[in-house]
């Protein structure tokens, strides 16, 4: 069994190891304003960080289908030095699941999807995909810039 | 039996494709063999950094299949947004499942009802004519035939490369 932060993006479910979360941040909060800088936007933390912002729906449905910007939160990952912020529709929860009885992705996606999305979680009806957080942060290197809300 | 078929004829399903480079009814074909089952809309899981055609995952029974959109496919160069659907056709490929030796399946979306039609083993000799395809047909690397059948043209697709991962490589080899 592994802890694991799921989070909810759009109407679906994504799974980082809890390892990987450095928190959760409010989106639109007034006293912390994202600044792009070379086509990406970051998010400044605390202690001089910066975390690039990452839309994972607009990684999957395009730029146009980003999740509405007003409400939301902001899921915190690092990775050695580097911080994401992941969009996210609400708090997120821990959770404890056996990753071990995940299920790959068919043999169709290839390449960084896969590399990306390392299994799924089949839970009823719903899935969780769990994200491998390094190569997100590469994915995210050449995502298209997402724009200031 | 066999004979008995052959005369009550075949089912078919004709699957709408919009064709940029194309301006008549287009249609993919397949075979009573190859449809599995036909299914109303239902939540697709989306999967980050996937090719544009590539739609997500969907469980049917206990399994994740791929869920490909053939116009996607078949115009390179369209934008790949999403875009609803009115049905999920569950296919099964001539690919096999290493791990299974079971045919792969595939999901296809179809923004417009799928039309079943019977074809008599008459009308599959002599209705048939082999016409040339459109050039994003021809160079998808999918093509299996292309014929004109009254009013729609029909294309044949071999989807074996998709579901195995292989397309990208099978378009590189058509294209030089």
């Amino acid at each position: 069994m592994k802890t694991l932060f799921m989070a909810q993006i759009g109407r679906q479910f994504f799974a980082v190891e809890k390892e990987w979360v450095a928190g959760v941040g409010i989106r639109n909060d007034d006293n912390i304003k994202p600044v792009e800088e070379n086509g990406k936007v970051y998010l400044p933390l605390p202690h001089g960080n910066r975390a690039v912002i990452c839309d994972v729906q607009a990684l999957m449905s395009g730029p146009a289908n980003s999740l509405p910007s007003k409400r939301g939160y902001y899921l915190i990952v690092a990775h050695e030095e580097h911080f994401m912020a992941l969009t996210m529709s609400g708090k997120g929860r821990i959770v404890m699941a056996d990753v071990s009885k995940a299920a790959p992705l068919p043999s169709a996606f290839n390449g960084k999807s896969r590399d990306v999305i390392t299994g799924v979680l089949i839970n009823c009806t719903d899935m969780i995909l769990l994200v491998d957080l390094k190569a997100l942060l590469a994915a995210a290197d050449w995502a298209p810039p997402i724009g200031l809300a | 039996m066999a004979d008995e078929q052959h005369r009550a004829g075949i089912r078919t399903f004709l699957l709408p494709l919009t064709i940029n480079d194309s301006s008549g009814n287009v249609v993919c074909l397949f075979s009573q063999s190859q449809v599995v089952e036909i299914l109303g809309p239902r939540p697709v899981q989306q999967i980050p950094c996937s090719p544009a055609y590539l739609k997500g995952v969907l469980l049917y029974q206990e399994s994740l299949l791929p869920v490909i959109n053939l116009d996607d496919l078949c115009n390179r160069n369209r934008s790949g947004q999403w875009e609803p659907y009115r049905q999920l056709v569950v296919i099964r490929t001539g690919a096999l499942d290493a791990a299974t030796g079971e045919p792969l399946k595939a999901v296809v979306t179809a923004s417009v009802r799928v039309r079943i039609e019977k074809v008599s083993g008459r009308e599959l000799a002599t209705a048939f004519v082999k016409t040339e395809a459109p050039s994003s047909l021809r160079n998808s690397g999918l093509l299996r035939g292309f014929f004109q059948r009254h009013a729609d043209s029909v294309a044949v697709l071999d989807l074996d490369p998709v579901v195995q991962g292989t397309f990208h490589d099978r378009l590189r080899e058509t294209r030089n």
